[in-house]
């Protein structure tokens, strides 16, 4: 069973994600800022991290830099609203796999992950 | 020998006559208070800034940030800058002759290189010596002027006329700003109809004892010593009960330096910040109002309640007394400059209601009140005092001071209660308690020492002081 | 007994005191009552204020819950549905959050769970809840409540019409966004109506609707730009430049011999952006009639579509300094691009 870090910071949407990997058989933790999100980094073995870009104290993209420094093998969804070009590019840059755009298609989410995963 | 009865009893009936005057303003700035808090509420109750910063409708804004010797924080604070949250603007950061090394920190940390694109000085400052821009493109937005040491005033000016942008907002560079500060403050400017929006400035937040880091506010929480509770008092008073009531009526005289918009043409056209007071945020916006009376065209002052800048407020001794010294010659010499509006009905609000409030209560009063101590003195050392008296006198004046203080705890309830806690409210009473005996001698001699100052120094107004950047 | 005797010692020797004792006592305790007052009143409302927090969370909490079984899980009992009914009908705080977690779902969803989330709150009865405040309730309620039926795109036109001339600015501008949302074509079509200038602030939020909720086929820009207001020509004229409407340049042309210098102005920026180089002739036609401001727009139109050649020859009489300065500008940017 693959461990999936969700960090996102609205606390309804973490928990529908979460829902809905759950039920697709994943095992989910989540992390609702990006200094929570390093604890559980530390604390648990992840297959995979779906990341917000826009978080408090810690942004996605410092979030995603810490990763690739340190949990490097660990793949990375980025989940965010996508009016932030610069960041978004950003993000590729430092190697995450996917971006998905909210609003987004829970469906379409199990999809990506399942890709990833692969 | 002085005639101690008939003076006492002329006292008298003017002290009754002033508390009168003070309780029905306290009653009156409560209810406009409470109307202008409750209104922007309402009308703000579904507000979300997604669409703010999604459009490219924004009116772009330059952000003025005069620094001198700020090398300490200079770089964190630029950055924690750069993050805003807002689609459209520039930084401008005006060094103003420091004499530490934070020009160097600035060029090296964001690989500045020299801007030669034509420049024209709406208004004059001290010498330009260079603009920098970055090389690089993630910091594109950032621009620091280089200047020599001209003050404040000076700096913001030199500001302005480099500002490439419609709307100036001003900044003191140590201060920390929420995220959406920018998107809340640009409000009024984007709400504006038949008047035109001049100006809009917000509440000021007391930074002392919050968690801060990398120039972003991570959690708010009370002033842990007495000298930045009272102060934290003050500033409730002064903006949640003051200010708020004063935009209500369409009276403010006074942005904050720290953190206020700005329409940058009619800044221009009004002359700029005044090199010759230090008084100058409270100098430009008196200014600029006057201008749009005289000019006749309908305009408005914006006011935001939202807790949106936040600076840490001296709990030195030394420090404090520099700052309300200063402050007491800006409202000096601010209200020397406009004498004419004093009780001039052509300015409506301006002149029979701002003005003279500004001249009796921010000014006049702790002058008045230092008088009435010596005077007291006298009566003491002359054994003449009436104890009878005196204390009734004592318990009016100290009751009224406590209750002006629970009210704008009141309004800070109401508002955007930023101290949740039940225990810090309780700590905030002890101090409205306190703070008139043991907090309030002292800014009001800190008051009086600066107009003996203004006076003594005194070679035609304004010109005598030198003004750094005394915090 | 002895209280009683008392208080008439106390007032008896009260009574005794010269006026201005008298005035500053009273004062005194009217001042005294009304800290005690306000220091309840301010502890009660913290007090209050924490419940709340309490509350709301685990209302969150169960809520959140709820919405998430009926949207993920593959059965759906009739049990769980009138569970989540009489959760509602229990607290004005739970239908309150309730409504914010539909809102934010909403934001955050696309796809079939829109149409889910959509069917779900007709059934709990929170758009007939909705009806309702529109009816008879507060105007600040009622400002939520277009906002919420709008987001959800829950449909009831002839409620809505009478709000669209509501002497309430945010109620009108709640309305108007309520038609362009649910819109399944021509969602500009309340401008016709419109009799005030829009703001900048409704003008963002009908373009954020427009682009974000909106889901017909993109409208026409250019049938507005004749409009009797200025800000609904203006606000068109940049929506053209934004939507990249290159089919309605020919519309835009006429629209440079404009009067009205501001929408001018917005006229060149627009033809600018879509880089229609060939309007320059045209652009610079009354050159010396327009004002300052229409100058300067055509000083950046030379820089991004012409040459330095053009921009010496425009022989502008540079008095006025802003004017100067953006001319000096677009020479000094010309001169390093060439």
């Amino acid at each position: 069973m693959s461990k999936v870090l969700v960090v996102e910071d609205n606390e309804m949407v973490a928990n529908a994600v979460a829902f809905k990997l759950q039920r697709e058989g994943y095992e989910v933790i989540i992390a609702l800022d990006g200094r929570e999100a390093q604890k559980e980094l530390a604390a648990h073995q992840f297959q995979l991290i779906i990341t917000d870009i826009m978080l408090p104290y810690m942004n996605g993209i410092e979030l995603i830099e810490f990763v690739k420094n340190n949990y490097e093998s660990i793949p990375i969804i980025v989940l965010s609203v996508a009016n932030q070009e610069k960041m978004i590019m950003n993000a590729f840059q430092l190697g995450v796999k996917d971006f998905i755009a909210k609003p987004f298609n829970p469906n379409e989410l199990i999809l990506r992950v399942k890709r990833v995963l692969q | 020998m002085i005639n101690v009865d008939l003076l006492f009893s002329i006292f008298s009936w003017l002290f009754i006559l002033y508390s009168v005057i003070v309780y029905v303003g306290y009653l009156l700035a409560s209810f406009f208070s409470f109307l202008e808090l409750r209104d922007y509420k309402q009308n703000n109750a579904i507000e979300n800034e997604v669409p703010l910063l999604k459009t490219s409708n924004l009116p772009a804004i330059s952000i003025l940030a005069p620094a001198y010797n700020e090398s300490v924080t200079i770089i964190e604070n630029v950055r924690s800058l750069l993050t805003l949250n807002y689609s459209a603007f520039e930084i401008i950061i005006i060094n103003d002759g420091s004499t530490d090394d934070s020009l160097e920190k600035l060029i090296t940390t964001f690989q500045l290189k020299l801007d030669t694109s034509p420049r024209y000085n709406f208004m004059h400052t001290a010498k330009v010596r260079a603009v920098y821009k970055s090389k690089l493109s993630s910091f594109a937005s950032l621009v620091v002027i280089d200047k020599e040491n001209g003050g404040k005033a000076d700096a913001l000016n030199a500001g302005v006329n480099l500002a490439k942008h419609h709307l100036v907002c001003c900044i003191d560079v140590d201060c920390v700003l929420e995220q959406d500060a920018l998107v809340k403050l640009v409000k009024p400017f984007l709400n504006a109809t038949k008047r035109k929006v001049i100006a809009a400035g917000g509440v000021i937040r007391i930074a002392n004892s919050c968690v801060i880091e990398d120039g972003k506010l991570v959690k708010v929480e009370l002033p842990k010593s007495f000298i930045a509770r009272a102060q934290l008092l003050e500033y409730f008073r002064a903006f949640l009960m003051g200010r708020m009531a004063w935009s209500r009526i369409d009276g403010l005289l006074i942005i904050s330096g720290a953190f206020g918009m700005f329409d940058k043409n009619l800044v221009i056209e009004a002359g700029g910040y005044n090199t010759d007071t230090v008084g100058e945020d409270m100098e430009l916006l008196v200014r600029m109002r006057k201008m749009m009376i005289k000019q006749k065209i309908p305009y408005e002052v914006g006011f935001i309640p939202n807790p949106l800048c936040w600076t840490e407020v001296p709990e030195d001794l030394t420090i404090l007394s520099k700052q309300r010294n200063r402050w007491a010659r800006g409202c000096a010499e601010t209200l020397w400059i406009h004498r004419r509006m004093l009780f001039n009905p052509y300015y409506k609000t301006l002149g029979l209601l701002s003005t003279p409030y500004w001249f009796f209560f921010e000014w006049l009063a702790p002058l008045i009140e230092f008088i009435g101590i010596l005077f007291f003195l006298y009566l003491i050392f002359t054994e003449q005092v009436n104890w009878m008296y005196s204390i009734s006198f004592f318990i009016v004046i100290y009751f009224l001071s406590v209750l002006f203080s629970i009210t704008a705890i009141f309004f800070e309830e109401y508002s955007f209660q930023q101290y949740k806690n039940v225990k810090d409210i309780f700590k905030l009473i002890l101090a409205s308690f306190l703070e008139p005996l043991c907090y309030h001698p002292l800014v009001m001699w800190y008051s009086v020492r600066g107009n003996i100052d203004l006076f003594s120094r005194k070679k035609g107004w304004g010109k005598m002081t030198r003004k750094g950047f005394t915090k | 007994m002895k209280i009683v005797s008392l208080l008439k010692e106390l007032w008896a020797s009260f009574n005794g005191l010269p006026f201005f004792v008298k005035f500053n006592i009273t004062a005194g305790l009217l001042f005294f009552f009304m800290i005690v007052f306000l220091v309840f009143f301010i502890v009660s409302l913290r007090y209050r204020k924490l419940l709340i927090v309490v509350k709301r969370k685990s209302f969150e909490k169960e809520l959140a819950n709820m919405i998430n079984e009926y949207l993920f899980l593959d059965e759906y009992s009739e049990k769980q549905r009138s569970t989540f009914i009489t959760y509602l009908k229990k607290d004005q705080l739970a239908r309150e959050v309730a409504l914010e977690q539909f809102l934010i779902f909403t934001e955050n969803f696309t796809g079939e769970y829109i149409e889910r989330l959509k069917f779900f709150f007709e059934e709990v009865g929170l758009a007939n809840y909705l009806f309702n405040v529109l009816a008879k309730g507060k105007w600040v309620d009622q400002v939520k409540a277009i906002h919420i039926l709008s987001e959800l795109k829950i449909k009831n036109d002839e409620l809505m019409v009478p709000f669209l001339k509501h002497k309430r600015q945010k109620i009108k501008e709640q309305a108007i966004l309520y038609f362009i949302k649910t819109a399944n074509d021509k969602p500009l079509e309340f401008l016709e109506e419109l009799t005030q200038e829009l703001t900048l602030w409704e003008q963002i939020h009908i373009e954020h609707s427009l682009r974000y909720s909106y889901i017909g086929e993109v409208p026409n820009f250019a049938t507005y730009i004749n409009h009797k207001l200025t800000s609904v020509s203006i606000f068109n004229i940049r929506m053209i430049r934004l939507f990249n409407q290159y089919e309605s340049i020919e519309q835009l042309m006429p629209k440079l011999n404009e009067g009205n210098q501001a929408i001018k102005k917005e006229v060149i920026r627009t033809l600018t952006t879509l880089n229609v180089s060939n309007a320059l002739p045209f652009i610079l036609q009354n050159l010396k009639d327009d004002g300052f401001l229409v100058q300067k727009e055509i000083i950046k139109a030379i820089s991004q579509m012409g040459d330095y050649q053009m921009l010496i020859n425009l022989n502008l009489n540079l008095d006025n300094p802003y004017l100067e300065l953006a001319f000096q500008n677009a020479k000094y940017n010309l001169k390093s691009t060439s």
